[in-house]
């Protein structure tokens, strides 16, 4: 039954399309690199191809940047005023309290921030983000998030994925999956780090495709390292590889040939040289030296502030992702070290909350909002929707003198863009900013609105895994209509 | 492309399968009866407009798909969406809000249809669930042409609705999915042959289609190594078997000898221990916030490499996965002295940890839905998981099920156990015991022949220091005293009414539980586990044997519970009864203890800490620990005392750790703490009555008591307070301890220490404790809040409903159950998962789940025969395997023939091989096989994914996944994983191209080439690299390809090499230019600045000092340096590139204190290890440096020899140093204290070390960018160095604060570019243009390879060659 031969591996006769075209070409660089570096795609070109989640409804928006604020932001000190614990500041709690993390509960601590009213839509914000303070009229706070858990690492998990342990897909992977990559070049959902900063408490696990097909993964880029993408720099210059791809090339033919032409096969040479064109592409999306001066003291690239200027790259860099197409981005805040806010932490302040808050919104403040102010006067905004959260928010009470525990209960997160209401806020906490009582939302409402924007059905955008179809907002989520336009 | 006609053709043949069951609802009491046409139901009469032939079409294929999947619903009597109830004919014709659903006749018009073939959005029914099969729907739409027959004239009562939809009824109904079935006896199909074949012969035929070719034995060889070691052949082993397959053995003869080699090789149990650990998501780590270890996971997976070289039948194996703890004949291997049983269980314990959950309740929920999960997946197939909140969606699991399971699970506790056999555990703990009665004899005698001097010591003892103020030794004095100041009396009572009235106090103010743990009241319900304790609480007097030393006794101790009575290596693990935590409870814990033994209060078994979930390291005092658990209210609880390896995870690597516990009281808050009373002093008063009267007295009486303790102790009858009195005694020297002068006693406790030496610390593996069973209550929805009705402990009710009756968790029954001939599920899952990994696809290409949502099998006749052959076989995995591989369907080529690509383009009916990308595993393995670097050690610890060990034996750190295996698909250990993914991803390719460990890979693999002998020319040398990666030989067009490729690579190179040479002197020559600019601007500035600010230097008084201005000269003294290879002072830097290096001749002074400084840049913040500034031997041998990433990636380390010096400062990842200078220093403290300095603040963590080393006059010398001599390989830095400094003295955090702000000697960019007339700048701005233009082709280019041409072009060639799928692909 078997060639008498057992070394002849000559190809079974096959008449497909890949001979014929092997046949016919002589050399076998030529043709096919030319090929590759034509299909290189031009930014903002929305060639997308398709997800599965493509067309449910008409899309008011094709890209999300995630402002992740891992630690959690005090809400009763950023978007959500609470005069009453001014007046009751150094009083007990007159409600019971529920369990903290610490167990180490002080008295009602007055918010060291003052607020003040923002643009024309009157939006309060305090002190704590100036800038972000004047692109109020493009924010659509909510003020009533909660979440069932209280630790930080299943507080990351939950917010990114819906559910609070690893395992899960994380909505950058739903959104790749429902919406496809609008560039081949660059993968669809991108986490952007610099200045040291670290995944958020549960590791890469946040930025995991889960069980969705491995393409829908997040890719960590760093914004300020040579090698942004893990492996992406060839050792030996462009040219020498370009001779080995002619070569690969060349001996992948004859394989994909003894292999009848497997699809899978075939779609893994085609994957080569999409890395390949990556080498090129990720640098040059890396190398800001063609942006203005100007556009680069936006977002304050030339701070003396290392960590501002940072997290301002992160936020220049997402820009000119979404100009390239990319679906999801995340963003990650650099630790400032104070109040037990570690690297993967840094907003976590159970002590010197004041100092912690202030240094960590002067680290994003300014950059957020040139960001809102770039994709706007580019014409990206309306195509672009900022998420802007962490993983819950503080107590009203403080944490030893000066900081405040965690508080899952009731949290402020904003939506910027993407079709979203400016100057709007949906729902309350009661008036010590403890519990949510009003419109109370949990992530879910925020991921089921996000893919609302991206013309996709949450309840539709299901995989079927263990024995069940899952998706992004398990079986929650409602679209909070009234925040959108 | 592919006409897709043939997939029809399967489709139908598996709904011809399934839909047996659904004919067979027809049998079901529930509802109607079959043959409705021909029975009266209900009092309902046929309708005569239909025939019997049409209404049976409905009661066969169209009424159980309503109940089904309707009904619950839309029925009359309950629940009617959109207002439409399926019940009875003329609402079902009526339709509901929406109008008509039938048009009776015209299934076109009916929307009906759309809603069931999911094209009206929103309504895609049924509900949640997937769409009905397309033969079912089609039913429906030959059912609506009939005219809607329907014999349903009235609806059903509501009791006959409640048992058609009831769960009993939906159970039946879904027990008659095919899984559920029992397995047939099927057949062996007459024929010659391996059975398997004829089987799928069989379906072959049924499609015209007809089996590939073998293989020929080249690919086969490769796929049978793969396959089944998950190693390719090396070479060698691929000629030899090439030889033998081109001899005279037939091809069989010769395959079925490689199948038994290969499932003979050890290797065999490392590739399927792989898969196992994906069944049962194997992790090293819990995950979430701080990530801990899960201490000895690596046993486990050992144990299972073990069990599938040896064969260890399959139920065997599953039993010990369930309750290989319990079982009473368990295995053990004598070879290792193991029970290897114990390890089974280790898998429940892999679960993912939340980090100090608020509700703790929700956790142990989750983890123990982690453990159901996985555990019915793996080994049953079934999702008992989605049966938490509510009855299972489409399977006959109830959410009672569920709670079931989770009450078995609930009855046991997170654990650790010790695996070695009972004799090992036990080993010389008998002669020990007797030994210990001897030295306690001889001991006591020696005591008792002492006493004579007893008062005259008394008398002479001065003060102790360190202990208590109610110590034997404190009281003595007070008494002492206090005679002198003629108050002995009132002192005397002072002192004895004391203890008595305390005890007073503390019994009235107990409230709450206390257990003491002495032996008049061993009848406590606590659970023990590990070798170290007994049954019964330790009587008084016991005591402890020193190991080693000149004491004898560690201790004497009162009634209680001690680990350690026979040797201190003997752990253990106490812990209490569950309790609910009261309002505002305290537990108050007595205890002893050391080295890494804890105790703590156990939320809801949750095995991590936290601010709220403290654990106490025991003090080797006795102690009353308090824990305020109010915190807790509500929820359950348990006390744990463990020593340090016996936490159930929060182990602590002590061999030797003991623990003591005497009470343990669960308290109200505000209650009076326990007090220790001090008790010796009632072993006294107990012999004296009398208030002595003079301190001769208090001798006489303290002799008195204790000879009496002495008596009862040499007897074993102390009391606590004797116990007490005679550990005091020994504690302050009153009784000696010393072995010199216990002669008597001396030998037995030499033999004692010798035999105690001999005992084994155990190694403890994740497991199970068992604890009383208990009944779980059903959480309603799967909200944990909501407890309601209890359902007792036992298996799925489809298979057998019987609680367990037994007063443990059950997980014995569960065992039995799982493996008991009824359980169709056992079986075929595993044989199942074994045909998956052996074709790429199962039978059931949903290996973990065989429930309504799965795949049903493409060959279900197959799949029963493999389960009932598997189950004669003895559970046999090795049979089974070699029964499937040695059939010609699995050894036939995976070239399709043209029919087959037409008809069965999927494959599903294997007329072909399929062609397999191969697991991650096997991918990193292959690399290092063929690139000669496989280190095949077996077992152990588990290692980084850069060492040359195989993949099984690489860590699985939840949050540090190794990013090569990750790449390529392995799985995050969440959940079972049966069917890995095959992605394809740029991140694989990119790791291939461009990882640097695959480049080094390539450049060995180049090298071996040539080393070998059977490559003296090009073409043999091309074949040798085909044979090493692809396991065959190159044919003639890839073998001229290959050839021209190296030949053009080398004209390509040398056309590099000459370019870059070029651009090279093109940018020195640009380079000399703006030197001869700058270079005077920057020395007339400097002498500026020396002169502004002559003493900022002088103060700090450097040794030596180098400013790399124009030369290597040392400012200071003589150290002046020598440039070695690459580098030279540029632009007033010391500028090193690789291989460069600076040295200085030797030091003429002693150095001890010392600090080293730099104004350092680096080429690259990946690169790892160099030094920047060095002192050391001039061998090298002895060295401290100012070392850049070695230990971390981009973290600068005080390096020293053996890192004798070294600990890691942990400052933040350098992030600037590579675009500008960075100042770094390190001072060495003469007390061996440690500081790092960057930019003149303090970097990371300053630490203490051992004291600085000496170096001494002329045997000691400095070098720049090298860590030590000699230089090579990581120790060399590429960067440049600006200035450098040595002191022979430690500066002080303000000094080096001022060397750094000192920027008087230091003249900036931005000076020397102000100090320049415009002519020189615009000069300079061309240089730097033309420069940067030739620095740009010059990257462009690449660097220049280090290799001559012809290797360099075979480096490139290897390189190549691993990027080729063929390397990762098996066909």
């Amino acid at each position: 039954m078997f060639d008498k031969n057992p070394l002849d591996t000559s190809p079974p006769p096959s008449t497909s399309r890949r001979r014929l075209l092997q046949q016919a070409s002589s050399g076998f660089g030529g043709i096919a690199l030319a090929g590759l570096f034509s299909q290189q795609s031009s930014c903002g070109s929305d060639v997308s191809k398709t997800g599965v989640g493509n067309g449910h409804h008409s899309a008011k928006a094709k890209h999300v940047i995630f402002c992740y604020m891992s630690g959690g932001v005090s809400h009763v000190d950023s978007f959500d005023p609470k005069p009453k614990l001014q007046k009751l500041h150094g009083k007990s709690m007159p409600v019971d309290v529920e369990r903290t993390q610490f167990n180490n509960n002080g008295s009602i601590m007055a918010s060291p921030f003052k607020f003040q009213p923002w643009g024309e839509s009157g939006l309060e914000i305090s002190d704590m983000f100036p800038n972000i303070g004047k692109q109020a009229d493009e924010l659509a706070v909510i003020r009533s998030l909660t979440s069932p858990v209280n630790e930080h690492a299943q507080g990351n998990f939950l917010m990114h994925s819906g559910f609070p342990f690893m395992g899960h897909p994380t909505a950058g992977a739903w959104c790749s999956y429902g919406l496809g990559s609008a560039n081949e070049n660059l993968p669809a959902y991108v986490v952007l780090q610099s200045g040291g900063a670290v995944p958020p408490h549960g590791g890469v696990a946040l930025f995991s495709n889960g069980f969705l097909p491995a393409q829908h993964q997040g890719s960590i880029l760093k914004a300020d390292k040579e090698e942004a993408i893990r492996n992406i720099r060839g050792i030996d210059g462009l040219q020498a590889q370009r001779r080995r791809l002619e070569l690969a090339r060349a001996l992948d033919g004859q394989f994909l040939q003894n292999s009848a032409d497997d699809p899978q096969v075939e779609a893994a040479i085609a994957n080569f040289e999409t890395a390949f064109r990556m080498q090129t592409a990720v640098p040059e999306l890396c190398d800001i030296s063609d942006e203005t001066a100007e556009t680069q003291q936006l977002y304050g690239i030339d701070s003396q502030d290392a960590a501002l200027a940072s997290y301002g790259r992160q936020c220049l860099l997402a820009r000119r992702l979404v100009q390239r197409g990319v679906r999801f981005i995340e963003l990650s805040c650099l630790t400032r070290g104070i109040g037990a806010g570690g690297a993967a932490n840094p907003w976590d302040q159970h002590s010197a909350l004041e100092k912690g808050h202030r240094a960590m919104a002067t680290q994003v403040d300014q950059p957020i909002a040139a960001l809102i102010q770039d994709l706007k006067r580019c014409g990206l905004l309306d195509d672009t929707l900022i998420v802007w959260a962490g993983e819950f928010g503080r107590t009203p009470f403080s944490q030893g003198s000066n900081g405040r525990d965690h508080n899952p209960f009731g949290f402020s997160a904003w939506l910027c863009g993407g079709g979203t209401k400016g100057g709007t806020v949906h729902g309350a906490t009661d008036e010590l900013g403890y519990h949510a009582v009003q419109d109370k939302c949990q992530v879910y409402d925020v991921w089921a609105t996000v893919l609302h924007q991206l013309g996709i059905n949450h309840e539709q955008l299901t995989y079927r895994h263990g024995g069940r179809d899952f998706r992004l907002t398990d079986v929650h989520g409602n679209v909070l209509h009234n925040i959108l336009s | 492309m592919h006409p897709r006609v043939y997939l029809q053709v399967i489709v139908t043949a598996a709904l011809a399968f399934c839909l047996l069951p659904l004919t067979a609802f027809a049998a079901m009491p529930q509802d109607t009866t079959p043959g409705a046409s021909t029975k009266k139901t209900n009092g309902q009469v046929p309708d005569s407009r239909f025939t019997e032939k049409q209404l049976n079409f409905f009661e066969t294929r169209i009424r159980p798909v309503l109940v089904e999947h309707c009904y619950s619903c839309h029925n009359s009597t309950e629940q009617q969406d959109s207002d439409l109830a399926l019940d009875h004919r003329t609402a079902t014709m009526n339709g509901g809000s929406g109008g008509p659903i039938i048009v009776a006749g015209d299934p076109a018009a009916s929307r009906l249809i759309e809603i069931l073939k999911h094209e009206i959005e929103g309504v895609e029914m049924p509900e949640d669930g997937p769409k009905l099969d397309a033969k079912v729907i089609s039913d429906f739409e030959t059912w609506i042409r009939m005219g809607a027959p329907d014999p349903r004239n009235t609806p059903p009562t509501a009791e006959q609705l409640a048992a058609t939809i009831s769960w009993e009824a939906q159970r039946e109904r879904r027990k008659q999915w095919w899984s559920f079935q029992p397995i047939a006896t099927v057949p062996t199909p007459s024929g010659n042959g391996n059975p398997v074949d004829l089987f799928i012969r069989s379906q072959l035929e049924d499609a015209n289609l007809k089996h590939a070719p073998r293989a020929n034995p080249v690919v086969l060889i490769r796929r049978l190594f793969l396959t089944l070691t998950g190693l390719p052949p090396t070479r060698s082993q691929l000629l030899k078997w090439q030889e033998l397959y081109e001899g005279k053995q037939s091809y069989a003869e010769t395959t079925n000898q490689l199948i038994d080699s290969l499932l003979a090789s050890k290797h065999f149990g490392e590739r399927w221990t792989r898969h196992w650990l994906d069944w049962v998501r194997y992790a090293e780590s819990h995950g979430s916030e701080g990530d801990p270890a899960i201490e000895n996971a690596w046993v486990y997976r050992d144990y299972l490499i073990r069990a599938l070289n040896n064969d260890i039948p399959y139920d065997t194996l599953v039993r010990e996965h369930i309750a290989g703890d319990l079982l009473p004949e368990p295995r053990i291997n004598t070879d290792l002295g193991i029970n290897e049983s114990m390890i089974g269980p280790s898998h429940w314990r892999m679960v993912f940890h939340g980090f100090a959950p608020t509700d703790a309740l929700d956790e142990k929920v989750r983890f123990i839905d982690d453990q159901i999960n996985v555990f019915s997946k793996a080994f049953l197939g079934l999702t008992i998981s989605c049966a938490r909140c509510h009855d299972h969606k489409f399977d006959a699991i109830s959410q009672k099920d569920y709670y079931a399971l989770f009450g078995i699970l609930a009855s046991c506790r997170p654990a650790r156990r010790a695996i070695e056999t009972p004799e090992i555990q036990q080993l010389n703990a008998t002669e020990l015991r007797s030994l210990k009665q001897k030295i306690r004899v001889s001991i006591a005698e020696e005591w008792l022949a002492s006493l004579h001097t007893l008062e005259r010591r008394i008398r002479d003892m001065g003060k102790t220091t360190g202990q208590p103020a109610d110590s034997l030794s404190h009281i003595v004095n007070r008494l002492k005293t206090a005679e002198q100041e003629s108050r002995l009396e009132s002192e005397w009572s002072k002192i004895f009414s004391k203890p008595l009235q305390t005890e007073a106090q503390q019994t009235t103010a107990e409230s709450g539980q206390t257990w003491k743990f002495n032996s008049e009241d061993a009848d406590d319900d606590w659970y023990r586990h590990g070798v170290g304790l007994q049954n019964a609480p330790n009587p008084a007097g016991d005591f402890a044997v020193l190991a080693e030393g000149d004491l004898v006794l560690r201790a004497i101790y009162p009634a209680g519970i001690y680990t350690h009575s026979i040797s201190e290596k003997h752990g253990g693990r106490l812990t209490s009864p569950d309790f609910k935590v009261r309002p505002n409870q305290e537990a108050w814990i007595q205890a002893i203890g050391n080295a890494g033994a804890t105790t703590r209060y156990v939320v809801e078994d949750y095995p991590r800490n936290g601010t709220v979930y403290p654990v106490t390291t025991l003090k080797p005092t006795w102690t009353w620990h308090r824990f305020d658990m109010s915190y807790w209210k509500d929820d359950n609880a348990h006390l744990e005392i463990v020593t340090a390896k016996d936490a159930p995870l929060l182990t602590r690597n002590e061999g030797r750790s003991w623990f003591g516990v005497r009470e343990v009281r669960l308290m109200q808050k505000g209650s009076p703490a326990p007090r220790d009373a001090p008790e010796y002093l009632q072993a006294i008063l107990s012999t004296n009555k009398k208030t002595p009267a003079t301190f001769a007295q208090v001798e006489v009486a303290l002799t008195r008591a204790l000879q009496n303790a002495i008596a009862a102790w040499s007897k074993g009858n102390s009391t606590d307070a004797q116990a007490d009195l005679l550990n005091q005694s020994v504690q302050i020297g009153l009784l000696t301890n010393n072995l010199k002068s216990l002669p008597k006693a001396a030998s037995f406790v030499q033999e004692y220490r010798r035999l105690e030496n001999q005992i084994k610390i155990l190694t403890r593996v994740p497991g199970l404790d068992e604890t009383r069973g208990r009944t779980q209550p059903l959480f309603v929805r799967g909200n944990h809040k909501k407890p309601s009705e209890l359902v007792s402990r036992r298996f799925l009710e489809a298979f057998n409903d019987t609680p367990y009756a037994t007063s443990q968790s059950g997980r014995l029954e569960l065992a039995e159950d799982v493996l008991h001939d009824d359980n169709p599920f056992t079986r075929r899952v595993i044989v199942n998962r074994i045909w998956h990994h052996l074709f790429g696809k199962g039978i059931s290409q949903t290996p973990d789940n065989f429930g309504r949502m799965g795949r049903q099998p493409t060959h279900p006749e197959l799949l029963d025969w493999l389960a009932n052959r598997f189950e004669q076989d003895q559970w046999s995995l090795k049979s089974l395997i070699r029964l499937i591989v040695s059939s010609e369907t699995w050894q036939q080529s995976s070239t399709p023939s043209r029919e087959s690509i037409e008809t069965d383009p999927d494959n599903a009916l294997l007329s072909h091989a399929n062609v397999r990308r191969i697991e991650a595993e096997a991918i990193r393995d292959s690399l290092l096989i063929a690139t000669g670097q496989l280190d095949r050690t077996m077992f152990g610890k588990s290692v980084s994914g850069s060492t040359p060990r195989r993949s099984i034996y690489v860590q699985v750190i939840r949050n540090r996944l190794d990013p090569f295996l990750r790449a390529f698909d392995f799985p995050e250990p969440f959940t079972t994983t049966g069917r890995r993914d095959e992605t394809n991803v740029p991140a694989q390719s990119l790791t291939m191209m461009n990882d640097p460990q695959i480049n080094r890979y390539a450049s060995s693999l180049a090298e071996n080439l040539s080393n070998q002998k059977a490559s003296e020319d090009t073409e043999s040398r091309i074949t040798l690299l085909f044979q090493t990666l692809f396991n065959r030989n190159p044919s003639p067009l890839e073998t001229a390809t290959t050839k021209s490729f190296l030949a053009a690579n080398q004209q390509a190179l040398n056309e590099h090499r000459n370019s870059a040479k070029k651009l090279q002197n093109t940018v020195t020559e640009i380079s000399a230019k703006q030197d001869a600019i700058l270079a005077p601007v920057r020395q007339r500035l400097m002498a500026k600045a020396m002169q502004d600010q002559p003493n900022a230097k002088a103060d700090l008084k450097p040794m030596a000092r180098w400013e790399f201005n124009t030369d290597l000269t040392d400012t200071m003294q003589n150290l002046n340096g020598n440039a070695n290879g690459n580098a030279s002072v540029e632009d007033g830097h010391l500028v090193i590139k690789p291989g460069g290096y600076v040295t200085t001749p030797p030091l003429t002074n002693a150095l001890t204190e010392k600090t080293l400084e730099a104004w350092v840049a680096v080429s690259d913040l990946n690169q790892r290890g160099g030094g920047v500034i060095t002192i050391q031997t001039p061998d090298g041998v002895i060295f401290d440096s100012i070392v850049f990433g070695e230990q971390s990636p981009r973290q600068w380390l005080a390096g020293s020899n053996g890192f004798q010096r070294t600990n890691p400062f942990s400052g933040p990842e350098e992030d600037a140093a590579n675009d500008r200078f960075v100042h770094f220093a390190i001072a060495y403290h003469a007390d061996g204290r440690v500081v790092g300095y960057r930019n003149g603040k303090p970097y990371g963590k300053p630490y203490q070390t051992k004291p600085p080393v000496t170096y001494l006059p002329g045997k000691a010398i400095l070098s720049f960018g090298v860590r030590h001599l000699p230089a090579s390989g990581n120790r060399l830095f590429h960067g440049k160095i600006d200035r450098a400094t040595l002191y022979d003295r430690a500066l002080s955090d303000a000094e080096i604060a001022a060397s750094y702000s000192d920027s008087g000697a230091y003249v900036t960019q931005q000076q020397i570019a102000e100090a320049l007339s415009p002519e020189q700048r615009s000069t300079l701005k061309q240089l730097r243009e033309s420069k940067s233009e030739a620095q740009k082709q010059l990257d462009a280019l690449g660097p220049v390879p280090g290799k001559p041409n012809e290797r360099q072009a075979w480096i490139d060639l290897t390189k190549t060659m691993l990027t080729l799928k063929e390397f990762i692909y098996v066909r």
